[in-house]
């Protein structure tokens, strides 16, 4: 090897560790405590002097997090492993209906640009634009059109994240969009679930509004909660129905079972772990259920239809005696709103257990099956 | 066995709640309620089901002349199969229900059913008929792939979940019709022995012999199509036991004697379902086990034993 190729590759190594150095900026990420999250278990957003910090873990995963940065000021730094999201003129594809309830709670349902299923969204809003081809429907979030995206470059794709990464995601990333999961619906705690109006806060610069939802939905929910604690009398409900040759309950740690509790009620699998479903044979249920004055989420609307379904379902006594709720008469506002509405959900559940206790006799999302 | 399945299961029953429930039922009794409400329709269906698709099988398999035929080759498993898929996309309640499944299921198998039958009268040669089966089958299987592609989550997962297979559906005052068609096509393949034995020196000999071919393809295919179409229509596909059971009976019974075949198929088939079933109720506690996919899991290892130990 002659004196010049020797320096020449002396100058590329120095060259590269330059860019090295240069590329990464250490910014210290601060270890601070004004977490504004309080029942989240997979959200964390940290407000900070230099900007803010969003954290979100994947529920099943144990290692896998997602880490994002929005800048206060426009010539701070990004720590190390953030990714920024700029937050001028924000646009979004959306993939979840609780999305765009939290965006519209936040007044901000014009930064929607796309979204998925048409058929189960519930903003007339949303379902006009979708219409009017003002906003992309893209079918589902397995699979979008990657050319309909680039259309509309939004500053980020946020999705449900059923899977561990968006199904395009490196084919985006090499084009500037942004792609972040939104486990809200892994949620166990029903104001956990609400708290993820922070993220789409701090997306579009409501923050502040969404704290003030929060705060009003987290008073109405603990005086609620607190409005049936002392109650002697403790109605027994059943939750679920039947797929196939299993009946699906809620597990004793989940969402539906703190609303339960929060409501005053004792859930026949109150004391089962986990945060999904249990899988029981019908005989098990049919046991489990002897006592059960009350039968919440059967599926179906009616009466006529729960049996269709389930001809066995006539043996369980709140069938017998007609004490059968479900959100069913119109599934799409339960879902999309319930998340961020969870006091609603709660109240009405406890007008159903304790009606003579509650105030309120119209119901939000539930009624009795025709 | 019987006995065995129906004291099994997340539940306990005892011989005093057999006995009580049949001495005096008492409606309101849970124990009572699980014997003859759950218990009994499951046993029956589970004998009813698997006799039934063995003898299917069994029927195919000499038609055909090909051991590796079975019930599924008509393209009545699958027509089943796409017009519960078809239903379950309207999305509309009543064809998502058991009972809108299983009016779409047996009219799909009747239809399919009939399409061969037709095509049995005009085609001569029992290989294109085979061909034109498992042709209807392919094409019927890519318009379900295209369906499900098209399907919503909750569509997408009624439908998996009725391609489990399933011996629970069936309520007790279901029974008479299943059991009324099951007869039936037993009656029917019992009356058809002669003529299967004759097939099996082939179709020239048969002739010779006096049988009636087309005639006889078409009692044959029609029996398949009833025996099939109502097990399909209330358990759902269940794969498997059509195939295999008709051959592990030949190699139990060491005969081509059809009124034998026919008795053996009964009997295995219909032990082969419950010992099935009986396991799925055993593990129920811990595992969540699809009847579809245990017959499989179980029956493909113990018929490879049987057919290593009958070579060995």
């Amino acid at each position: 090897m002659d004196k010049v190729t020797r320096m020449n590759k002396v100058f590329h190594l120095f060259l590269i560790l330059f860019f090295a150095t240069a590329c990464s900026e250490n910014v210290q990420v601060p270890l601070s405590t004004k977490k504004t999250t309080n029942y989240a278990r997979f959200l964390t957003i940290r407000d900070e002097k230099n900007g803010v910090y969003i954290d979100i873990k994947h529920p099943d995963r144990k290692n896998k997090e997602y880490k994002f940065f929005i800048k206060k000021d426009s010539n701070g730094k990004v720590p190390n492993d953030y990714i920024e999201i700029k937050r001028n003129n924000p646009s979004f594809i959306v993939f979840s209906t609780t999305h765009i309830a939290m965006l519209g709670q936040l007044n901000q349902l014009k930064t929607i640009k796309g979204t998925c299923a048409s058929n189960l969204i519930y903003t007339k809003e949303i379902r006009k634009k979708i219409e009017d081809k003002a906003i992309i429907d893209f079918g589902n979030e397995s699979n979008p059109s990657l050319e309909k995206i680039i259309s509309i470059k939004p500053t980020a794709i946020i999705y449900s994240g059923f899977s561990a990464e968006f199904s395009k995601n490196k084919e985006l990333q090499k084009l500037g969009i942004i792609t972040i999961p939104n486990f809200d619906w892994k949620e166990s705690h029903p104001l956990g679930k609400a708290e993820w109006i922070l993220f789409f806060g701090y997306l579009t610069g409501t923050e502040d509004a969404a704290k003030k939802h929060l705060e009003i939905v987290q008073e109405e929910y603990n005086r609620l909660k607190k409005s049936v604690q002392g109650l002697s009398k403790r109605a027994v409900v059943l939750s679920g129905s039947k797929m196939g040759d299993f009946w699906y309950a809620p597990a004793g740690e989940s969402y539906m079972a703190q609303l339960f509790k929060d409501a005053g009620a004792n859930y026949i699998y109150k004391n089962t772990k986990g945060t999904g479903s249990l899988a029981y044979s019908q005989e098990k249920i049919l046991v489990d259920a002897k006592k059960a004055d009350f039968w919440i989420n059967p599926g179906s609307p009616s009466y006529e239809l729960v049996k269709l379904s389930n001809p066995k379902a006539s043996f369980l006594v709140p069938f017998r005696e007609k004490k059968v709720f479900c959100y069913t008469k119109d599934s799409n506002k339960y879902w999309e709103l319930s998340a961020i509405h969870p006091e609603w959900v709660l109240s009405d559940l406890i007008t159903i257990f304790h009606p003579s206790t509650s105030k309120k006799s119209n119901l939000y999302f539930y009624h009795t099956l025709d | 066995m019987m006995i065995v399945h129906v004291l099994s299961g997340q539940i306990s029953l005892n011989f005093s709640d057999i006995v009580s429930a049949f001495n005096t039922y008492d409606a309101t009794n849970t124990n009572h309620i699980i014997f003859f409400e759950f218990r009994i329709p499951r046993m029956t269906m589970s004998i009813l089901s698997g006799s039934a698709l063995a003898v299917s099988g069994m029927l195919m398999q000499t038609l055909f002349n090909n051991p590796l035929a079975g019930p599924y080759v008509l393209g009545i498993n699958s027509g089943a199969s796409l017009i519960v898929a078809l239903t379950l996309l309207t999305g509309i309640p009543f064809f998502t229900s058991d009972f809108g499944l299983i009016s779409g299921a047996l009219f799909g198998a009747l239809l399919f059913g009939s399409i061969i039958l037709y095509f049995s009268f005009y085609i001569r040669s029992n290989v294109s008929l085979l061909l034109i089966g498992l042709m209807i089958s392919s094409f019927v299987g890519a318009l379900i792939t295209t369906l499900e592609s098209m399907s919503a989550a909750e569509q997408l997962k009624s439908f998996t979940f009725w391609s489990f297979g399933s011996l629970q559906q069936t309520a007790l005052n279901q029974l008479p019709l299943i059991l009324f068609g099951c007869i039936v096509g037993f009656l029917g393949s019992f009356l058809l022995t002669k003529p299967l034995n004759a097939m099996l020196l082939g179709e020239t000999s048969a002739k010779s012999l006096g049988i009636h071919i087309r005639s006889f393809r078409i009692w044959v295919i029609a029996i398949t199509a009833i025996l099939t179409g109502t097990i399909t229509a209330f358990c759902g596909p269940i794969a498997f036991v059509g195939l295999a059971i008709p051959n592990l009976t030949r190699m139990l019974f060491q005969t081509q004697n059809h009124k034998y075949l026919l008795l053996g198929n009964l009997l295995i088939g219909g032990i082969f379902m419950l010992t099935c079933d009986t396991i799925i109720q055993l593990v129920e506690p811990y595992f969540v086990l699809p009847i579809n996919a245990f017959t499989s899991l179980f029956g493909a290892p113990f018929v490879v034993y049987i057919v290593l130990k009958k070579l060995i």
